[in-house]
């Protein structure tokens, strides 16, 4: 059970930034779900209810998602494109429930990084940036793959408008529970940063996710047919680091995660048949 | 501290701990029916509606609820009455533990959703548990319901 003495719903960014400089034990609230989860004591906890970040824009390139959306937000928003709201579905719908799902908030998920994170595993695959109040703007992938960022407000993400297909996949011990091991394929429609367009990221691995560049690399020079996937599937396998705890082995983690790469690029294969 | 929202249609203050969790301030005004299952926020006996989301009354720290608007199954005698018929008659009540949390769910399903599929049943109401009866007679009263009401809306 989390405890705290006092609760504060700053009006001001800049508020709840000095409100978290100012204490050092000190935590920010976005939906809260995980936080109350552990013992934590602290002094401080700083809602972020008030400054008006829960919103999603579109521009001619990208999207830009308040730090406060909720999960099932993004599941059924109207502003994302149908592609990307029916692929934030696969990635989100076996988050406990929608009333978890409505509590629940993207910046919460992104900027605490979970290892189990769906919503993590889902983005990385999409690329796109972290907007952080004092240090701006960084990409995705540095943000998931830096150490302990420094204490800083997370503010929003820029997702590019690049999804021309994309899956979510993950195995689990039952429904509803956390996933062993997910992955997210996608593929996008114009070229990004390193020209590549396929982009897989694999979490809950049980560390969080990461970009299986070698395997995009691979997938991006090579022509999808029975024998590639089966190539790109063992370059997956080999190239991705996991882990083992009470849900699974590393060796059951890999062999999963060449099994559901190997299924995702097949299904690519028969949808284009 | 001390809050001020609206439980039920009636405007409420509360005195509270800044780390208390809203499930608690409910009970303590009398709110039995919101259901303290697992206490993790999965289970889904605490479901209540929050500014008309559903929402699990176990995660939410009370001093989040200042200003809201918070509906509880007393709030839905009649709804509850209605809904719970059809799970009576599919045998699916029976330690009723989950059924408060049920019914809220199902009230936000009802809401969003006019002739749900039974995937988009399942969907909705995948947050709530059952130890008893298992889902398929959950989903058979669910169905019932939703018919009756769509016949009772023609006719």
């Amino acid at each position: 059970m989390l405890s705290f003495n006092t609760y504060h719903r700053p009006k001001s960014i800049e508020e709840a930034f000095t409100l978290l400089s100012d204490h050092k034990r000190s935590q920010l609230l976005g939906g809260g779900a995980f936080l109350r989860m552990g013992q934590r004591k602290l002094t401080d906890v700083i809602d972020l209810s008030d400054l008006d970040l829960d919103y999603i824009k579109e521009s001619v390139e990208a999207y830009t998602i308040g730090a406060m959306t909720n999960f099932h937000t993004l599941e059924t928003s109207e502003v994302l494109s149908p592609k990307l709201s029916a692929y934030f579905k696969e990635a989100l719908g076996q988050i406990v429930g929608i009333q978890l799902r409505s509590m629940v908030t993207l910046g919460g998920t992104v900027y605490s990084r979970y290892g189990f994170s769906d919503l993590n595993t889902a983005l990385l695959a999409l690329g796109g940036h972290v907007k952080l109040y004092k240090q701006g703007r960084v990409s995705m992938e540095s943000f998931f793959s830096s150490d302990r960022p420094k204490r800083d407000v997370l503010t929003s993400i820029e997702l590019p408008k690049v999804i021309e297909y994309g899956t979510f996949k993950s195995a689990r011990l039952s429904t509803a529970d956390y996933a062993l091991l997910n992955m997210a394929v996608v593929r996008t429609n114009s070229a990004m940063e390193n020209g590549s367009k396929w982009r897989i990221s694999v979490g809950a691995r049980p560390h969080g996710a990461i970009l299986a560049h070698e395997t995009m690399a691979f997938l991006n020079e090579n022509d999808l047919n029975h024998a590639n996937v089966s190539k790109a599937s063992e370059i997956l396998m080999s190239e991705i680091n996991f882990g083992t705890n009470r849900l699974a082995s590393s060796e059951y983690r890999r062999a999963v995660a060449g099994g559901l790469l190997k299924q995702t690029l097949l299904e690519v294969m028969s949808d284009e048949n | 501290m001390k809050i001020k929202f609206t439980l039920n249609g009636e405007k409420i203050e509360a005195d509270i701990n800044p780390d208390a969790y809203l499930i608690d301030v409910l009970r303590d005004h009398d709110c039995l029916g919101v259901k303290k299952g697992c206490d993790t926020g999965t289970c889904g006996a605490c479901t209540i509606h929050m500014n008309g989301k559903p929402a699990l009354a176990c995660v939410v720290l009370a001093a989040r609820a200042d200003g809201s608007d918070v509906i509880t199954i007393e709030g839905v005698r009649e709804d509850a009455k209605r809904i719970g018929k059809y799970l009576v008659a599919e045998g699916v009540e029976q330690c009723g533990y989950c059924s408060p949390g049920t019914i809220m769910s199902i009230l936000y399903l009802e809401k969003c959703v006019e002739n749900p599929t039974d995937e988009e049943i399942l969907y909705y109401l995948n947050g709530n548990l059952c130890r008893c009866s298992g889902y398929v007679g959950q989903l058979r009263a669910i169905r019932a319901y939703m018919e009756a009401k769509n016949n009772e809306v023609c006719a």
